[in-house]
């Protein structure tokens, strides 16, 4: 029968060659020993400064970046001013004019400065004069903040004393910021009007800082970039990369033979990276930490995403050793 | 009971409508289909005369007398034949001995014969689709000179035409445009080959016909549109080594005036990666590193139906034709995402689904005695979705994720309307086209401006076709548009074609070619903290004057040899190219700024000797174009092409071996680094051969064919740097997944056969 050879031959043709999607089968997850894992939750537009502890294994704070501007160091013995570089701010020494005569933004753009992401108090955009033209710089979603302009008018053991107003001239105030000898700054919000807030903790409960923070890259040409990464506390925190060995085989008798770094951002942003669509972080990366009581931890990255994929949620291990 | 009323039925048609005579080839017993006659008296007096219907079958009424019965069809030598009832039922038409001859529709103002067209137009037909294994538009091309191919992982096959990049190719199906570029090129790969007859190339502008992104050339898609009388199914199936399971049906049933067809396909591809053998079998398998495929899996799933149905036709004054096609095309790409470090327990997995739907409406004939017209009418969907998900592969657990750039649809439509109408004189020599064609396209995407835009073009074009004495043909030709959105330019374009002696063609043509700057590059709008990328609205569209020179010279055939040779220059000059460029502090945005020019030589020979085909060609391809908008300079850049194809047809075993065989060469590239120095490097030179042995079975109605592809194993190409300049990495293009091997089976059935 013809139509039943034919039926045959197409069923047959048609099953010939078939496949259908092949599903997975789950990985078993790693067994990690007595390595903490931790995260902490930037967000995905980078909004919040987190401070962590890693004795406690605990996060300190939080304040979202845009909580203030500069930060006034308290030390009885120092006298530097902080920008908060998370939010791309620029401030320009004025030596030409007075206070009263700065009316606009002319000058800011030649002598505009930030401060270098190391922490070094030399090389702040405040140490480069006493009177300013500050940009207040953008906010998370790329809004401009706008200006203010400030002198310092003393430094003692106890406080600074400022004059700081509108370009304009209006909103003009004097105000007295006191130094709290158990913290590393004093925080000055201006909001068209000055106002003292508290940002950080105390400095003796906290290493690390999770913020954004402004880079300054040399080539091919000179570039403050806004990049995301970890500082650490400058009072008494420090650091080294490890380069030599796996995070796995580093011990206390080694990481007690490193020189360890100054810098606050010897951490800094780059143990990710991005190829454009997603980011990548290098665990191969091993920092070696001494925090403010004297011990040693190692610490690397393992992840920028959180459960959901978002990304500005860096988690880390680490292992007190 | 049944054959008893099937009988009376026949008996009583033949009363009142006479008898039917089916026209065949006499080489292979297929259809003609395009034919015309004319049916006279003894004495010379007019009975009929007109087209054969679409199953290649004319009415001839019963008469005492003789009759003479005069056929004439493109391809086939001219019969006249004298005959009494009973009539025959079949008559046979003997091929012409042009030999390598077809029958082409694209630009052209009927049906017509490849040598008689004014324009130079490449056909590639049903059989060496089949010899090949081809699954899609892509794959059919790997042999065709002057086309390159890229591949992108993500976007698919991409194309260049005369060193032209494919957003300036414009690829039809029966006319109407497909639409859903992704970065300028239209994915090759979601073009199936399924339900497709032949296709054709016309290399060089044709936007006075086809308007935007003709530039470089135009490739048209004719579907399978005639059938065998009765119900016809078919059944394809498909399996290729690196992982390819394609299985489609199709079903056409083909009455007296109407014909309908239906066609439903799967085309899965189960990824492949560098370290996969052969005849490797995908199995359910740990979600490790192992888990990413260099070419991803995707399935496509497709479907169209198409009614065509002759609407008039009176004898020698009306003939319309009318088609209505509607197709659906699905496409999902699953991109397994590399586990993240350190512990591989987590990645990102994309998901990319395209979704086409394609309509149309075409008319098509005569309405009168000396006009005619060409009617497309189509709107035509284009989605496309991307999805990520972060995947925990300690449990499989999926979610989406939430960052900004990770969902995003972009959605294209299409509404296009293009009628010509033709006037012939009735003495022949003169023909006029004049016709509109209105276009409206919109698009929908995040990163457009208020994110949904829309372009209207309305153009008018006209061309003659002009015969100066027997021997020269004039086609003049011009175009002029309204655009909602920027100023378009008036398209000239001259068509010449000049018979230097009996088997000797010249052609030259000068035409004008643009392409409208898109939507993204008029509307984008992309502005972040990192990020300032915007469209610039003021663009001009991109344009070109092609100059082409052909010359083809023929043997003049013999019963069993024929020989053609074929001569081809080109040149383009392009103007006003668009680029992304950094307008000002961080605003990038896209400027007409770029030059470019290209320039071959291509020759081919044809030759075919008994049940032999040969083919070789040789292709010399260049382009001089800017590397960036601020060096003005132009670097020249030129590779040769050569080609080989044989087949040879064994007749008693039913059987056809086939060879194709290109050879690219060496291809010189320059990269701009960031300090303003120009690198160059050298593409290495690659070759793709396949080959192919197609036998049939079960009367002709099975069709096995099995093949090896890319014998030369060719994966990716690097390209070797030289040259001083430091910056620019080296480049590496990506050419096909290695060698492998296919089988390929089509069964065909017509139900009214197997009644008989």
């Amino acid at each position: 029968m013809p139509a039943k050879r034919s039926l045959t031959v197409i069923t047959l043709t048609l099953l010939a060659f078939t496949s259908c999607k092949k599903d997975e089968l789950p990985v078993s997850p790693p067994d990690k020993g007595d390595v903490i894992t931790a995260s902490v939750e930037m967000t995905p537009s980078y909004k919040y400064q987190l401070y962590f502890d890693l004795g406690t294994n605990s996060l300190k704070g939080q304040n979202p970046k845009t909580d203030w501007d500069l930060g006034f160091a308290c030390g009885a013995d120092e006298n530097h001013v902080v920008l908060n570089t998370s939010k791309m701010m620029f401030a320009a020494a004025i030596t030409d004019r007075t206070f009263e005569e700065i009316t606009d933004t002319s000058g800011y753009g030649v002598a505009k400065k930030t401060d270098d992401p190391n922490g070094d108090p030399a090389l702040t955009a405040f140490a480069q004069g006493d009177l300013f033209i500050v940009n207040k710089g953008v906010s998370e979603t790329g809004t401009q903040l706008g200006f203010f302009k400030i002198r310092i008018l003393s430094v003692d053991i106890s406080k600074f004393e400022v004059r700081i107003a509108k370009l304009d001239g209006s909103q003009e105030a004097l105000v007295n910021i006191p130094k709290h000898p158990d913290y590393n700054y004093t925080f000055l919000n201006w909001n068209n009007s000055p106002e003292i807030v508290s940002i950080e903790p105390p400095k003796s409960d906290w290493d690390l800082q999770f913020t954004q923070y402004t880079h300054l890259f040399y080539e091919p040409e000179y570039t403050p970039y806004l990049v995301t990464g970890c500082l650490l506390n400058s009072s008494n925190t420090n650091a080294i990369l490890v380069s030599d060995r796996s995070f796995e085989s580093v011990d206390l008798a080694y990481a007690q033979g490193l020189l360890l770094s100054p810098d606050r951002n010897e951490i800094g942003y780059n143990w990710k990276e991005f190829d454009g669509t997603q980011y990548t972080v290098d665990s191969e990366l091993t920092y070696v930490i001494r925090d403010n009581e004297g011990y040693f931890y190692k610490l690397r990255f393992i992840d920028f995403y959180n459960n959901q994929g978002e990304k500005g949620y860096p988690r880390f291990e680490f292992q007190q050793l | 009971m049944k054959y008893l009323l099937a009988v009376l039925f026949a008996m009583y048609f033949h009363v009142l409508f006479g008898q039917e005579i089916t026209l065949r080839s006499s080489e292979d017993s297929t259809l003609v289909i395009d034919a015309r006659y004319q049916l006279l008296t003894e004495t010379g007096i007019l009975i009929s005369r007109g087209y054969v219907s679409e199953n290649g079958t004319l009415t001839v009424p019963q008469r005492q007398d003789s009759i003479t019965l005069t056929v004439e069809a493109p391809l086939f030598q001219k019969r006249s034949i004298t005959f009494k009832a009973p009539y025959p039922e079949t008559i046979y038409l003997e091929p012409r001995a042009r030999a390598f001859d077809e029958v082409v529709v694209t630009g052209q103002y009927e049906k017509r014969d490849q040598s008689e067209a004014v324009q130079v137009v490449r056909v590639i037909d049903k059989k060496k689709i089949e010899a090949m294994g081809a699954q899609n538009l892509r794959d059919v091309l790997t042999n065709e000179l002057n086309i390159r191919l890229t591949q992108d992982n993500i976007l698919g096959a991409g194309m260049s035409l005369q060193g032209i990049g494919g957003e300036n190719v414009k690829i039809l199906v029966d006319g109407s445009p497909l639409i859903g570029r992704q970065n300028g090129n239209i994915d090759l790969s979601q073009i199936n080959l399924n339900n497709i007859e032949r296709i054709e190339i016309i290399e060089g502008p044709m936007s006075v016909n086809y308007g935007t992104d003709a530039l470089a050339g135009t490739i048209n898609l004719i579907t399978k549109k005639q059938f065998e009388k009765g119900v016809n199914a078919g059944v394809t199936s498909y399996y290729e080594s690196i992982g390819n399971y394609n299985a489609g049906l199709t079903f056409g049933v083909q009455g007296k005036r109407t014909t309908f067809s239906a066609e439903a396909a799967r085309y899965y591809f189960d990824g492949w990666r560098d370290d996969e053998r052969n005849f490797h079998i995908e199995r359910k398998r740990l979600a490790d590193t192992l888990r990413t495929k260099q070419y991803k899996p995707k399935e496509q799933l497709f479907g169209s139906v198409m009614i065509s149905h002759r609407l008039r036709s009176t004898p020698g004054k009306e003939n319309l034709m009318l088609q209505v096609r509607s197709g659906i095309f699905t496409e999902e790409i699953m991109n397994r995402g590399l586990p993240l470090k350190p512990y591989y327990t987590f990645a990102f997995d994309d998901y990319y689904k395209t979704l086409r739907f394609d309509n149309s409406v075409n008319l098509n004939g005569n309405f009168s005695k000396n006009w005619s017209l060409n009617s497309v009418n189509a709107y035509n969907y284009y989605k496309r979705q991307k999805n990520t998900y972060y995947n925990d592969l300690t449990t499989l657990d999926q979610q989406l994720t939430t960052a900004e750039n990770d969902q995003d649809t972009s959605t294209f439509d299409l509404l296009l309307s293009r009628t010509s109408f033709l006037y012939d004189t009735p003495k022949g020599g003169f023909s006029l086209e004049t016709g509109y064609e209105f276009s409206l396209e919109s698009t929908r995407g995040r990163r457009i401006v208020d994110q949904t835009r829309q372009i209207g073009d309305y153009a008018l074009f006209a061309t003659a076709e002009i015969k100066a004495g027997k021997r020269t043909t004039f086609r003049p030709g011009v175009r002029y548009a309204y655009n909602t959105a920027f100023k378009a330019p008036l398209l000239p374009s001259l068509f010449v074609r000049q018979e230097l002696g009996k088997n000797t063609i010249l052609r030259f043509s000068y035409s004008r070619g643009f392409r409208a700057p898109s939507l993204k590059e008029l509307y984008f709008f992309f502005v972040d903290i990192n990020h300032n990328i915007q469209g610039n609205p003021d663009l001009d569209a991109e344009n070109s004057n092609n100059f082409q020179l052909n010359l083809v010279t023929s043997l003049k055939p013999g019963k069993k040899t024929a020989w053609q040779l074929e001569n081809r220059f080109y040149y383009n000059d392009l103007n006003n190219l668009i680029t992304l460029a950094q307008v000002s502090g961080t605003l990038y945005s896209y400027v007409n700024l770029l030059k470019s020019r290209s320039f071959g030589y291509q020759l081919n020979n044809k030759f075919r000797v008994g049940k032999l085909t040969l083919e070789a060609g040789a292709n010399i391809a260049g382009r001089a174009s800017q590397v960036s908008e601020e060096n003005p300079a132009l670097y020249r850049s030129v590779y040769p092409e050569y080609r080989a194809n044989g087949s040879y047809r064994f007749v008693k075993w039913h059987s056809t071996v086939s060879v194709f065989y290109k050879f690219t060469g060496k291809t010189p590239q320059f990269v701009s680094g960031t300090d303003g120095s120009v690198a160059q490097s050298t593409i290495s030179d690659y070759q793709i051969m396949d080959i192919s042995l197609s036998t049939d079975f079960l009367k002709r109605s099975l069709l096995v064919t099995i093949g090896a592809k890319n014998l030369f194993d060719v994966t990716t190409v690097f390209g070797q740097q030289s040259g001083e300049a430091h910056s620019a990495g080296s480049s590496s293009l990506q050419i096909g997944t290695g060698r492998s091997y296919f089988v390929s089976l089509k069964y065909h059935l017509n139900i009214r056969k197997h009644a008989r």
